[in-house]
C-alpha cells in the first residue's frame, strides 16, 4: 500500500499511562504536484484525556489545529498540506510534550496519474512523454476533495468505485464535478448516470471506457482537447471590488497636505505657522492609517454552458489593511479549496476539525499590500438559454428555464447588450445598435472570455451577505438558423 | 526672503517627488502585488533627499544666521515630509523605531551643521564664512550620497 506511515513511539516522553503515539500518513502516498493541495491523516493515541495541538508547517504557509482527546481513545484528523519539500508536522500533546513529525512530501515532476483500477499495471501512453503512474487500490483513494488536487488525472473501475466507502466516494464525486481529468473503466450503467450528472464541464473531462488499453487512450485523448479555459486568477481579482480606494484617499490627502504646507510657507510670518500645518498633517494622515481597518473583498467568476448542469467557479478575496500587521479573516463557507494565490505568502490557517475546513486565515497586510487568497470549485446550475440571430436586425434571446433571469448583459461580437429581467420561457429582441463598450472589470472579463463567433449571458450571482462581487458566465450554444 | 520660507519650499519639493515617486510605483502594482518594496525604497529615498538638503541648509544658514532660525530652518526641512513618513511606514517594513532612530540622526546632523557653520563664521567672520560653510555642507552632503550609492537598489522599482 503506497502510504508513507511514520511511527512515533519511541522518541516521546513517558507520561502517565504511557507513551502517546501517532500515526501521519500522505495521500497518493506523499506524490503530489509541487504547489498542489494534498492531504494528510493524523491518528492519535494519547495516554491521557485534553486537547491537543497539531500545526503544519508547509514553506511560509502554517495550518494549526485541534481535536479533544479522550484517554485510550483513538482520534482521527484529516487535514490539508500544499506540496512542498520541507513540510512536517509539530503535535502538541495534552500534557505539554511536542513531537515533530517530517512529511515526506515527493514532488513529481511529470503528470501525476492515479490509477485505481484491477488492471495488473497500466499500459503505457501510447502518445506523448511517459506519466507519473501511481498503482493503488481502492483504499488509496483519496479520502477528501481536497486531496484530488494533488494529481493530474485519476483512472478507476467499476469494482473500485463499489468498494469505496462514502467519505471516498463523495471525494470522487467532488474531484469529477471540480472538472477533473478522469478515466472509468467497465462501469455499470447506474454509476455511469450518477457520474455524468455530478460532473463539471459538461462531461468533458470524463471517459468510460471498456478495457485499460483503452483508458490509456482515452486519458491521452483527453489531454490532448486540452485543460478548460479558466481565467487566471489575476483576471478574477480584477472583478473584486478594490481596495485600491485607499490609494485615492492617500493621493487626496497627501495633496490637500501639499497645499496646506506650500501656503503656509507662503503666507505665515513665523514658524509656527508652518510648524502648525505639518503637524495637522501628520495627525490627520495617522489617524487614517490607524482607522482604516483591514478586510478582506470577495469577488467569484463562474462560467458554465447554458445547457450544462454545473458552473466552475474561480474566487478571489483581498485581504487588504491599512498599517503592518496581521489581518484575520474568516473563509467563506460556501467557497472551496482555500489557497495563497500567491506561492510565497506568508500565511496562518485554521483548520476546523468538526467542520472539516479551513475556517480562518491570519496573514500579515500593509498599507497597499493585499495578500490574495484563491479558491476554486463547483455549484449546481440550470439555466438553459437560446440566442437567435436577426440578418442584420436584432438578436433573440429566450430563457428556456423555468426560472426567471435578474438583468444583465449578452457577450457577443466584441459588445455587450444589456436586458433587463426575463422570466421564465420569456424572449426579448434586442437591437444590435445597443452594444456597448464594457463598463465595469466583470463585463471586461465577459467580453475577453467569450471568443469570436460565441456569445456568454453574464449574470450577476446572488452573493451571501458581506461577500462583494459574484459573476455568472453562461455561454450560449450555437446561435439557431437566422429568423426569417 | 525668510529662512523656514525657503525651507518650507524644500521640504514640500522632497514630499511631492517622493511621495509621486511612490504612488505611481503602487499604482502599476498587480491585483494583488505588493508595496512594500516601493515604500522601502521610497523611504530610503526620502531619509536620503532630506539629508542631503539639510546638510547643505543648516550650514549655509548656520553662517548666516543665528543658531536658532538655521536648526529650525532645518527642522522645517526634516519634518515637512513626515506625513508622507507615517504613510510609508504604513505600507513598508520599516519599524516604528528604527524611523525615529533616523528622524533623530537627521535632527541632529541639522544641529550639528548649523553649530559648525555659526562657530566657523565666529572664527572666519559671516561674509568668508559663508563660501566656505555652503561649500563644506555641499562636500558633506556628496559624502551622504556617495555612502548611499552602492545601495541604491532601491531605484529598480522606478515606473
Amino acid at each position: 500500500v503506497p502510504r508513507i506511515v511514520i511511527l512515533a513511539l519511541a522518541s516521546l516522553p513517558a507520561v502517565a499511562g504511557g507513551a502517546p503515539s501517532a500515526e501521519v500518513s500522505l495521500a497518493w502516498g506523499g506524490w503530489s504536484r509541487g504547489g498542489r493541495t494534498t492531504w494528510a491523516d493524523v491518528r492519535l493515541l494519547p495516554p491521557g484525556a485534553g486537547p491537543v495541538q497539531l500545526r503544519v508547517t508547509s514553506g511560509p504557509e502554517t495550518t494549526h489545529a485541534g481535536a479533544s482527546l479522550a484517554a485510550g481513545t483513538p482520534a482521527h484528523l484529516g487535514l490539508p498540506v500544499r506540496a512542498r519539500d520541507a513540510a512536517s508536522i509539530e503535535v502538541r500533546w495534552p500534557g505539554g510534550e511536542v513531537t515533530v513529525f517530517p512529511l515526506d512530501v515527493k514532488l513529481a515532476e511529470r503528470p501525476l496519474v492515479a490509477w485505481a483500477a484491477d488492471a495488473a499495471s497500466p499500459p503505457a501512453s501510447p502518445d506523448g512523454p511517459p506519466d507519473h503512474v501511481l498503482t493503488i487500490g481502492p483504499e488509496a483513494l483519496a479520502p477528501a476533495v481536497a486531496a484530488y488536487d494533488a494529481i493530474d488525472a485519476l483512472v478507476t473501475d467499476g469494482a473500485t468505485i463499489a468498494s469505496l466507502d462514502e467519505t471516498r466516494l463523495g471525494a470522487l464525486l467532488g474531484y469529477v464535478g471540480n472538472c477533473g481529468l478522469a478515466v472509468f473503466i467497465a462501469l455499470p450503467a447506474a454509476a455511469r448516470t450518477v457520474l455524468d450528472q455530478s460532473a463539471g464541464c459538461g462531461g468533458e473531462r470524463l471517459r468510460f471506457v471498456s478495457d485499460a488499453t483503452a483508458a490509456a487512450r482515452a486519458l491521452d485523448d483527453l489531454r490532448a482537447a486540452g485543460s478548460p479555459r479558466e481565467p487566471p486568477a489575476s483576471a478574477v481579482a480584477r472583478v473584486v471590488p478594490s481596495p485600491r480606494d485607499n490609494w485615492r484617499i492617500v493621493v487626496l490627502l497627501l495633496a490637500a497636505y501639499a497645499g496646506a504646507l506650500g501656503w503656509a510657507g507662503l503666507v505665515a510670518s513665523r514658524p509656527a505657522g508652518i510648524a502648525m500645518a505639518i503637524a495637522a498633517g501628520t495627525a490627520v494622515i495617522a489617524t487614517f492609517v490607524a482607522v482604516a481597518g483591514s478586510g478582506a473583498l470577495l469577488g467569484v467568476w463562474a462560467e458554465s454552458s447554458s445547457d450544462g448542469r454545473m458552473a466552475r467557479y474561480r474566487a478571489v478575496a483581498l485581504v487588504h489593511g491599512s498599517r503592518p500587521g496581521l489581518a484575520t479573516v474568516p473563509m467563506p463557507a460556501y467557497l472551496g479549496a482555500p489557497a495563497m494565490c500567491r506561492d510565497d505568502a506568508v500565511a496562518d490557517w485554521y483548520w476546523n476539525a468538526q467542520t472539516g475546513r479551513l475556517e480562518r486565515l491570519r496573514v500579515p497586510v500593509a498599507l497597499f499590500a493585499s495578500p490574495a487568497v484563491c479558491f476554486s470549485g463547483h455549484f449546481a446550475v440550470l439555466r438553459p438559454a437560446r440566442l437567435d440571430r436577426g440578418r442584420g436586425t436584432d438578436l433573440r434571446l429566450t430563457n428556456l428555464g423555468d426560472g426567471g433571469w435578474r438583468d444583465g448583459g449578452l457577450a457577443v461580437d466584441g459588445r455587450l447588450f444589456p436586458f433587463p429581467a426575463l422570466a421564465a420561457r420569456q424572449s426579448i429582441d434586442i437591437a444590435r445598435g445597443a452594444g456597448q463598450a464594457p463598463a465595469s472589470p466583470a463585463e471586461a472579463l465577459a467580453l475577453q472570455r467569450v471568443g469570436p463567433g460565441e456569445a456568454g449571458l453574464l449574470l450577476a450571482l446572488d452573493m451571501p451577505e458581506g461577500a462583494s462581487e459574484g459573476w455568472l458566465l453562461l455561454r450560449i450554444a450555437a446561435p439557431a438558423e437566422p429568423r426569417t | 526672503v525668510s529662512a523656514w520660507r525657503v525651507a518650507s519650499g524644500i521640504a514640500l519639493a522632497i514630499m511631492v517627488v517622493v511621495g509621486a515617486w511612490w504612488l505611481a510605483a503602487v499604482s502599476g502594482l498587480a491585483a494583488y502585488g505588493d508595496g512594500g518594496s516601493a515604500a522601502n525604497g521610497a523611504t530610503k529615498a526620502l531619509w536620503l533627499l532630506r539629508g542631503i538638503a539639510v546638510t547643505i541648509l543648516a550650514f549655509r544658514l548656520g553662517a548666516l544666521l543665528p543658531l536658532r532660525q538655521a536648526v529650525v530652518a532645518g527642522g522645517i526641512v526634516i519634518a515637512g515630509s513626515w506625513p508622507l513618513l507615517v504613510l510609508l511606514w504604513a505600507a513598508g517594513a520599516m519599524t516604528a523605531g528604527t524611523a525615529l532612530r533616523l528622524e533623530a540622526a537627521l535632527a541632529l546632523i541639522a544641529v550639528a551643521a548649523a553649530s559648525c557653520a555659526g562657530a566657523l563664521a565666529r572664527w572666519l567672520g559671516r561674509t568668508a564664512a559663508v563660501p566656505v560653510a555652503t561649500a563644506s555642507g555641499g562636500c558633506l552632503a556628496a559624502l551622504l550620497l556617495s555612502r548611499s550609492w552602492p545601495d541604491l537598489s532601491w531605484l529598480g522599482w522606478l515606473p
